[in-house]
């Protein structure tokens, strides 16, 4: 008899229920996804910063108590009005921009990390009541990410695991609902996809390839000449409404698999990118590619906040002949935080940790110690950890790493530093070379 | 032992809205039948959603709000007022021009859904459901008010030369694309509707400041 009939129904049992207890456990205690709850909640944030800072040229006409649109008179009965539709109020609409910029400060701080817990609801709270106020330009993207940033409340998006060690029950109750608002949020956007994908594959336009052709020949959601140009040639047009439909309907089964999710959340981000400047769709674009950071790998979220805005302090050694190496020194030093940095020169270090570098990495124009792993980079590398270090610098830093993914960052940095002195206009002979 | 059960009471949570959540978004069944009361007075002030999204079948016609202004029945050209802002908007996408078009265009598409209800609860009497006659129980609507109080601005500021506008006539023109078969035609668009509002004089403040009233529903 195999060893597999032996075992009785009371062990089956018994391995179960220690499989659910682990389960259980693990959702009240295990913070799987720290890193990439928190760049969500900076990606996502920035896009509803974005949202409100392109309307600001025209917030009398968005959300002005003038603006043209019907007003629905505020229901005090309902208790939720005070909370989401203050601005329906006559006497409150008039101070419509408290609002704009509550919001846009809360969004602020919260995406630099500044008290982010008491600011999400802050966020919650105006974002909810801005548009309200302006409900006849909600689309699609409004509404899924007024429900997104209504999980993120729950989330914890510090970047840290939560403490409150001392607290296990309350640490249980906090853990289990943030993961519980992650998975949520993952559930949205899959919901989304489901729901339209189905929707779409029952429209004759949709199966019979035409419905690109013929939405962009509204006036409301085309382009002159990239919508034009589809029109023109109605073949292009059906190969994009079946990558449309492919795509929507692929989504909800292989978004889950990690082999597959990168290829389905880039074809996502080509789509939507082509609805922002095509159709003209700006925001609700970029609100559906934010949406896919949510499905975001820990180690992906990490290399992109470790590439953003790394916080741990560097040595950055200097070759103080090259007067462009010094002027770049220099910029850095204002614009990263001075606890983060600290620049020497590489030729002749007073810092002991850079002094213990070796010659050869001194001999590249830049070098940058982590102060903490004791980890040194020289080169492109170098100056991109060094941008990595400044909040401001981040979009760069980030350019930088897809350069440096590409193989094109040392080429770019060679050319660069082979012509540093003509660059800089110092001396004609380089002291390191003279010193090599 | 508590702890995880206060693990999973978010868990929980989790799973009894994602329920809600289907049976929000899911075509009539026999579940969703017998839920829909709760699941709607649950889902619609905070997770209300509708995934749409040009599905199934996409809409394609442009709704256009046109207007011609008048000084003593004399009339100025009609005109598109929003065709500058959706120039620009096509010129530049990275602005919120786009959302401010969504404005100005609900309030041609408030007037054509206005009188698509008309006509929807007009039934088949032919004399009473004449365009017409649908067009005049419009301007009794918010949304014809809303118009009125766009174009009586666009009217003041604009001026017939040397003399101020005094009344103002309002056009919804709908345009349906050329059908794929259709597509050599010499014509620009495959079907155009118009439908024209009677003229009305340009509100004066004492109009606006009544209808604003009305709008905070504390009329007297």
């Amino acid at each position: 008899m195999s060893q597999a009939s032996s075992i009785t129904l009371t062990d089956h049992l018994r391995i179960l229920s220690q499989k659910i207890t682990s389960a259980a456990l693990a959702l009240g205690r295990s913070e799987c996804h720290i890193s990439v709850q928190k760049l969500y909640r900076v990606v996502l944030l920035s896009w509803f910063f974005l949202h409100t800072a392109i309307l600001i040229p025209y917030h009398a006409q968005i959300w002005g108590p003038d603006a043209y649109m019907i007003n629905y008179p505020f229901d005090s009965g309902r208790i939720l009005s005070w909370l989401t539709d203050l601005l329906s109020h006559h006497q409150i609409a008039p101070y419509y921009l408290v609002f704009v910029v509550g919001q846009l400060v809360s969004l602020g701080m919260a995406i630099f990390g500044f008290k982010p817990r008491l600011m999400m609801p802050l966020i919650w709270f105006f974002t909810q009541n801005l548009n309200a106020k302006a409900g006849v330009i909600m689309d699609g993207g409004n509404n899924l990410s007024e429900i997104l940033l209504f999980y993120l409340l729950f989330m914890n998006t510090s970047g840290a695991p939560l403490g409150l060690e001392k607290y296990p029950k309350l640490r249980a109750l906090a853990v289990g609902f943030s993961n519980a608002a992650f998975f949520l949020s993952r559930f949205q956007v899959f919901i989304v996809y489901l729901t339209v994908g189905l929707y779409k594959l029952n429209g004759g336009l949709w199966q019979n390839g035409m419905a690109l052709y013929y939405i962009l020949q509204s006036k409301d959601y085309t382009h002159p000449t990239l919508g034009g140009f589809l029109v023109a040639h109605p073949w292009l047009a059906m190969a994009g409404t079946y990558y449309t439909l492919v795509f929507q309907a692929m989504f909800p089964y292989f978004v889950w698999n990690r082999r597959t999710r990168p290829l389905i959340l880039l074809m996502g981000t080509t789509l939507h990118l082509g609805i922002a400047f095509v159709m003209g769709l700006f925001t609700f674009g970029l609100v559906m590619c934010a949406s896919y950071f949510v499905f975001f790998r820990e180690p992906w979220a990490r290399f992109v906040l470790e590439t953003c805005s790394a916080r741990t302090p560097v040595v950055a050694g200097v070759d103080s002949s090259c007067r462009f190496c010094m002027v770049w020194a220099k910029a850095m030093k204002f614009l990263v935080r001075g606890d983060l940095l600290v620049v020497d020169d590489a030729l002749d270090p007073s810092n002991p940790v850079l002094a213990a570098v070796t010659a050869r990495a001194k001999f590249t124009g830049m070098v940058v110690i982590d102060a903490v792993s004791g980890e040194t980079s020289t080169g492109f590398e170098a100056v991109r950890r060094l941008c990595s270090r400044s909040v401001i610098l981040a979009p760069l830093s980030m350019a930088l790493a897809v350069l440096a993914y590409l193989g094109l960052g040392d080429k770019l940095y060679n050319a660069i530093t082979a012509r540093r002195q003509r660059l800089g206009g110092g001396s004609d002979q380089c002291i390191l070379e003279g010193k090599k | 032992m508590k702890e995880i059960f206060l693990g999973l009471i978010g868990t929980a949570v989790a799973i009894a809205h994602g329920a809600m959540t289907v049976l929000y978004l899911s075509p009539p069944n026999l579940l969703s039948n017998q839920a829909i009361g709760v699941v709607k007075s649950y889902m619609q002030p905070l997770f209300y959603q509708d995934w749409h999204l040009f599905s199934p079948d996409p809409g394609f016609s442009t709704t256009q709000l046109w207007m011609r202004c008048g000084q003593d029945e004399s009339w100025g050209p009609w005109f598109d007022p929003f065709s500058k802002l959706l120039e620009e908007h096509y010129a530049t996408r990275v602005t919120g021009r786009g959302k401010l078009l969504y404005v100005y265009n609900g309030i041609g598409r408030g007037l054509y859904e206005a009188m698509g209800a008309q006509q929807k609860a007009c039934g088949a009497d032919e004399e009473r459901c004449s365009e017409e006659n649908l067009a005049v129980e419009v301007t009794e609507t918010s949304h014809f008010d809303l118009a009125s109080r766009f174009a009586s601005d666009v009217c003041a500021a604009l001026h017939i030369p040397a003399r101020n506008a005094d009344s103002f006539q309002i056009r919804v023109v709908d345009l349906t694309p050329k059908k794929f078969s259709q597509r050599n035609d010499p014509a620009p668009w495959g079907a155009v509707k118009a439908i024209d509002f009677p003229k009305r004089p340009i509100l004066t403040t004492k109009d606006r400041k009544l209808t604003a009233t009305a709008e905070k529903g504390d009329a007297p």
